[in-house]
């Protein structure tokens, strides 16, 4: 029932042109640690938009890994099939539903799933066999354990930036204390160098620089943390702490039932051994170590809160597993708690078979649609982002366009209504120029790598040519050499006083021009177009602002606040589609959008 | 010897705890004291010289039977004072925020704290912590005048009036009457801490035994009970309809942020706690503090039957917000204080270890001294804006239309209101009414603001003489706003009636606005005529999901009008029919709705859009 959303969509455009095959899927790692998400999640990804059956059998049985790898490394076991284990792997299950924010959409969205989800369960199965060794005493060498543990570990490293840092600090503890103990063990290197190899190549993947036209590195940790400052930072305490509090709430009630219990008895409160102390502590700093991670990670919340939220939630287990021993405590959270999976089972149930119903006859209006038409869609019903479900991904313009053009074959997308939260598509055409050196004959450049169309995001401009470059050749043809690209806008109603072209991209193989341009509202709601300053094209002389039939001619004002880059103001007459112009004296170029 | 040492050693730290009490209490004043001062009047504060200036027409009994009929309550009363005397809210404000700390401390351990007993101290210290903690806008709450009438007062009396029931405390007998009538008000102040005052108060007197009950408890019982029940029949009634409205889920989700706001003191203390477990294993000897162990053992801890009951009654409270009139951050009040004195007892488990009293210690500190210092730098800044805006106001000359800064702020955080003059016929209003001018206006506008659509709407009259109107302090300036203009008439109308004016009609005329579509119907702003006052109250809503926004009228009078039209650009079209009317702006030009009986038509409102 999980629909197919957002990300999911640029991987139906892939299996649309390629076989599924392990060469596929290699071109297809490669290119995205090369130039695009380098983390594995994204090649799970891939796989799981395929064939349906790879979503259907591999997804569930991940959710429910999960379980099993935090009981483990919660209690340095598996879990056995008695009542009190299946209590608490109820109660697993509640915790983490209730202490990760959106669990619908990370259980269900399947990029959600594959980056977290099963990018986290990947780490705790890397960490489990340490925990169940070093708990049991069990020091047999299981030398087959030791490519498993070698893969795992790279897996682990591969999977997510926030939550490396921690787990490599996490392994050194283990295999420290092993080797103390003189129980270190070929496996359990062999797991530590993985994921030592692993985490570096995710960090420094060539993809990381291109991704988003180079955002990371123009969000470097460093200038991520000034721009945040402390108060941001706590503010992501806060947030953490607020997502966790239902589950660490349950968990505080089992400990007051359990210490209620035994004052009825008038006996001693037990102390708890250290090992419990350490197995409830642990996960909690572990999971601090990655709240704080998230002090230099541009993106915050959400999904970043998984792996963090389900580590407290390893360490509340093991309080539920200490309250757990009196029979009221027991009796109460288990009650709790099967309401509460009752109510998140059938919201799940209900939300996806609602959802999915309106995603499939969405696909079904989209794939009917005759070539080169503008199918109209309606919007979803549950537009909105809950904790269940993600709202509807057609919001986006760009998306609306790249769904059109490369799932459907129609020249675009558009909303069968206007709505408050859908942005409207720009309404103009992008034309795209190659030179290449030296000049080709005449009516060949088009038979090189055509393109079926030229996106009118300059973001997605660059995506595209990369492609083109890396998979259909457009950048080398029997020797001739692709030396420029330029993306220019065309039909605009930009009134120009001087007629300059309106460019969106230019690139050249050692260079890459854009204006790169976000809508922000200030702190009295004024509309404005910030530009990242690195990105104003040198001579910059004059400034507009264009939309709802009118050109304007605007001043840039100083964004005094972040210091990111100058401020256009947005003059809005009217509803619809507002585009700011940065102009040299040769030549302007579109500097961001604003809608209303 | 020893023993000499060791009582030289706590008369020293009694002398040092005392001192570390009074310097708390005195700089908590002191504080809250200079914020007060420097917050400025902002959105409901503004209600109280609204009131003086619609009630200038009468004086003496009269104004004394008005004033009583439209603050009887205790938070209604408080917020007027508060906004009507500036120094009262820089004398009294924090006295009653030092209370509300001290009450709720003292209903956390049955006892009043002592200044020379450090821990009862920093008990206090630690409840005013987790009020800033714990609270969304802990700012808004306790130096926004409204705010702090209507929770901080009410919030402070009840817990004093509950400490004496769980003390059995028994006061002098000329104590008793004023004690009974303070209980009385606790259960008037807001439905929250009116209710739920009533209820603590019913279950500590049936908690003790006849016997042992001093005589006030079953008289003040009876006081809150109906203060509270009084409360609850007070305008604006709970709003069941919209509670059921929202659905399961919608309430569950308001549910969560009080939730999460206390759930950061459940959190700190189960780290603390876990803190405390460990370093008693690994530094045992470095982990207690001796001397304050007679309050530290676990066996101090309170039953937790008693905290689930107080977690319950903390999630109650905060479910009963929801019924209205307004839920918002600051009416989740009486949950947090609840959820506090449920936890505080816990804090005096965990402080009994030495390392984590200093890690309290320093967090109570560094917590003030955070938000006391970003709140005397908003504060500052805010006042500053605000007085810039009243001298604009002040240069401006009677009658015309003052021009001022937006606050560089519009948007309400922890400290802010945001920007409170945003709606036009708000503060057209405030403008006529309070500072004698026509209206203000922005420069430069903002995200929120509501522009004024500049309608030419006048008053007529028959049968009224203009000594009558006089007398009733008709305005010399009508509101151009017609929502605002709708105000004055029914003001004036309720004037004239109360100076015992009868057989007269009046009306106001809108100019400007006559289709053709309206068959030479005259378009109305609202009228009187024999006996009949047709003013009804026209609501604006949020925009919905098609950027659409709903206008629907209240009251009896709806089922007159039988058509409703929106008027745009000169020409009118035909409304849907239904609950509401939607205007979608898609230009800045004006935009106006206007209901229609056979005879005459109504203009409910007007908007000049902005985006």
């Amino acid at each position: 029932m999980s629909p197919v959303l957002l990300d999911d969509w640029y991987q139906l455009t892939w299996h649309r042109h390629n076989e599924l095959t392990l060469a596929s899927v290699w071109e297809y790692a490669r290119y995205n640690y090369f130039h695009f998400n380098p983390r594995i999640g994204d090649v799970l990804l891939m796989l799981v938009n395929g064939p349906p059956v790879i979503h259907l059998i591999a997804t569930p049985l991940v959710q429910v890994a999960l379980l099993w790898v935090v009981f483990a490394v919660a209690f340095g076991r598996w879990p056995r099939p008695t009542t009190r284990d299946l209590q608490l792997l109820l109660f697993i299950q509640v915790a983490i539903w209730i202490a990760v924010p959106a669990p619908g959409v990370m259980y269900f969205y399947r990029p959600f799933t594959t980056n977290y989800l099963w990018a986290f369960t990947t780490t705790l199965a890397l960490f489990a066999p340490y925990r169940i060794a070093l708990t049991r005493g069990d020091d047999r060498a299981r030398p087959w354990l030791t490519p498993v543990m070698a893969v795992v570990g790279w897996l682990a490293g591969m999977s997510n930036e926030h939550t490396g840092p921690t787990a490599m600090v996490a392994m050194a503890i283990f295999v420290g204390y092993a080797w103390r103990k003189r129980r270190l063990r070929v496996w359990m290197i062999a797991g530590a160098v993985g994921l030592y190899l692993g985490y570096p190549m995710l960090f420094l993947a060539p993809g990381q620089t291109e991704r988003y036209a180079g955002v990371a590195t123009r969000n470097t940790p460093v200038v991520v943390l000034a721009e945040r400052g402390l108060r941001g930072s706590f503010d992501i305490i806060v947030a953490f702490v607020g997502e966790v509090q239902l589950a660490t709430n349950l968990a505080l009630v089992a400990f007051l039932a359990y210490l209620g219990a035994i004052r009825r008895r008038a006996e001693r409160i037990p102390t708890l051994p250290p090992r419990v102390l350490a197995a409830i502590a642990l996960p909690v700093v572990a999971a601090g170590s990655i709240v704080v991670t998230l002090f230099v990670s541009p993106a915050v919340g959400e999904r970043l809160f998984f792996a963090s939220g389900v580590l407290v939630v390893i360490g509340l287990v093991v309080v539920a597993d200490v309250a757990f021993a009196e029979r009221a405590a027991r009796r109460l959270v288990v009650g709790i708690c099967i309401v509460v999976f009752g109510y998140h089972a059938f919201r799940f149930v209900y939300v996806y078979a609602v959802g999915g119903r309106a995603n499939r006859e969405r696909m079904a209006i989209l794939a009917a649609a005759p070539d080169g038409t503008t199918p109209t869609v309606p919007p979803y019903k549950m537009w909105k982002r809950t904790r269940w479900w993600w709202g509807d991904d057609f919001r986006y313009s760009s998306l609306r366009e790249y769904v059109g053009n490369e799932v459907y074959d129609v020249d675009g997308i558009e909303m069968d209504r206007h709505t408050r939260w859908s942005e409207p598509s720009p309404g103009e055409r992008f034309v795209a120029t190659r030179v290449y050196e030296p000049p080709l004959p005449p009516g060949v450049e088009a038979t090189i790598a055509p393109l079926r169309y030229i996106p009118t995001y300059w973001e997605w401009d660059l995506v595209q040519l990369r492609r083109a470059i890396a998979f259909d050749g457009l950048g080398e043809w029997n020797g001739h050499e692709l030396v420029r690209y330029t993306v220019d806008v065309a039909g605009s109603t930009f009134v120009d006083p001087k007629r300059r072209p309106l460019r969106a991209l230019e690139w050249t193989p050692t260079s890459l021009g854009f204006v790169d341009g976000g809508r922000l509202d200030n702190d009295r709601g004024q509309p404005f177009i910030r530009v990242w300053d690195v990105s104003v094209p040198a001579g910059h002389i004059d400034t507009y602002v264009f939309g709802c039939g009118t050109t304007t001619a605007v001043e840039t004002v100083p964004d005094t606040k972040y210091q990111l880059g100058p401020m256009v103001p947005v003059p809005i007459t009217c509803r619809g589609m507002y585009q700011a112009v940065m102009c040299t004296p040769t030549v302007c170029w579109l500097a961001g959008r604003y809608w209303k | 010897m020893h023993a000499d040492r060791v009582l030289a050693r706590r008369a020293v730290l009694e002398v040092t705890a005392r001192v570390l009490g009074v310097a708390f209490v005195g700089v908590f004043l002191v504080a809250h004291a200079l914020l007060a001062w420097l917050s400025p009047l902002v959105d409901a504060d503004w209600a109280a010289p609204m009131w003086d200036a619609r009630f200038t027409y009468v004086g003496g009994v009269r104004w004394f039977g008005r004033f009583v009929a439209d603050h009887w309550t205790f938070s209604d009363l408080a917020t007027y004072l508060l906004g009507r005397l500036p120094s009262l809210h820089v004398v009294a404000s924090p006295v009653a925020a030092l209370a509300l700390v001290l009450g709720m401390t003292t209903l956390a351990f049955g006892r009043v704290p002592r200044l020379r007993h450090g821990g009862e101290m920093l008990m206090v210290a630690l409840a005013s912590t987790f009020v800033w903690i714990a609270t969304t806008r802990p700012g808004v709450l306790y130096f926004h005048r409204s705010s702090t009438g209507t929770h901080v007062y009410a919030a402070a009396l009840a817990t004093w009036v509950l400490a004496a029931y769980r003390g059995a405390w028994r006061p002098s007998r000329a104590a008793v009457i004023p004690f009974v009538i303070a209980a009385f008000w606790a259960g008037t102040s807001t439905r929250q801490v009116g209710i739920g005052t009533a209820i603590a108060a019913i279950v500590l007197l049936r908690r003790r035994p006849p016997a042992e009950r001093p005589a006030w408890m079953r008289p003040a019982t009876i006081a809150v009970s109906l203060g509270a029940i009084a409360g609850c029949f007070d305008a604006p009634l709970l709003e069941l309809r919209r509670v059921l409205a929202r659905g399961f889920e919608q309430n569950l989700n308001f549910l969560i942020n009080p939730l999460s706001e206390t759930g950061k003191l459940v959190s700190l203390a189960a780290l603390l706690a876990l803190a405390k477990l460990t370093l008693e294993h690994v530094w045992p000897r470095f982990a207690a503090a001796p001397e304050t162990a007679p309050d530290g053992g676990a066996d101090t801890l309170p039953a937790p039957g008693v905290t689930f009951r107080l977690a319950l009654t903390a999630v109650g409270l905060a479910a009963l917000s929801l019924f209205g009139p307004r839920a918002t951050e600051v009416t989740q009040l009486p949950a947090t204080v609840v959820a506090i004195i449920a936890v505080l007892p816990y804090y005096r488990w965990l402080v009994a270890s030495r390392p984590l009293r200093a890690l309290c210690v320093a967090l109570a500190v560094a917590t003030h001294v955070v938000a006391w210092g970003v709140g005397f730098t908003t504060y500052r800044a805010l006042n500053a804006e605000f007085e810039a805006r009243l001298a604009a106001i002040a240069r401006t000359p009677a009658g015309q239309v003052a021009v001022v800064a937006p606050y560089a702020e519009s948007l309400p955080d922890a400290y802010r209101i945001g920007e409170d003059w945003g709606s036009a016929p708000f503060r057209q209003l405030l403008a006529i009414d309070v500072f004698g001018l026509h209206d203000i206006d922005f420069a430069p506008a903002f995200r929120t603001l509501d522009p004024n659509p500049h309608i030419d709407i006048r008053f007529e009259s028959t049968g009224v003489t203009s000594a009558q109107l006089a007398a009733a302090r008709a305005p010399t300036r009508w509101a151009t706003q017609p929502v605002a203009a709708r105000v004055q008439f029914k003001d004036l109308v309720d004037r004239l009636e109360d100076l015992g004016v009868t057989g007269f009609s009046a009306r106001l005329v809108v100019h400007g606005i006559a289709p053709a579509t309206f068959a030479g119907r005259p378009i109305l702003g609202a009228w009187y005529e024999q006996g009949h006052l047709i003013a009804p109250y026209v609501t604006r809503g949020n925009k919905d999901e098609a950027d659409r926004i709903p206008f629907s009228v209240k009251g009896e009078s709806k089922a007159l009008f039988t058509e409703a039209w929106i008027l745009e650009a000169g020409q009118a079209r035909r409304a849907e029919p239904g609950r509401y009317v939607y205007i979608k702006p898609i230009t800045t030009e004006t935009q106006a709705i206007v209901l229609c009986t056979t005879h005459r038509c109504l203009l409910a409102d007007a908007i000049s859009p902005r985006f």
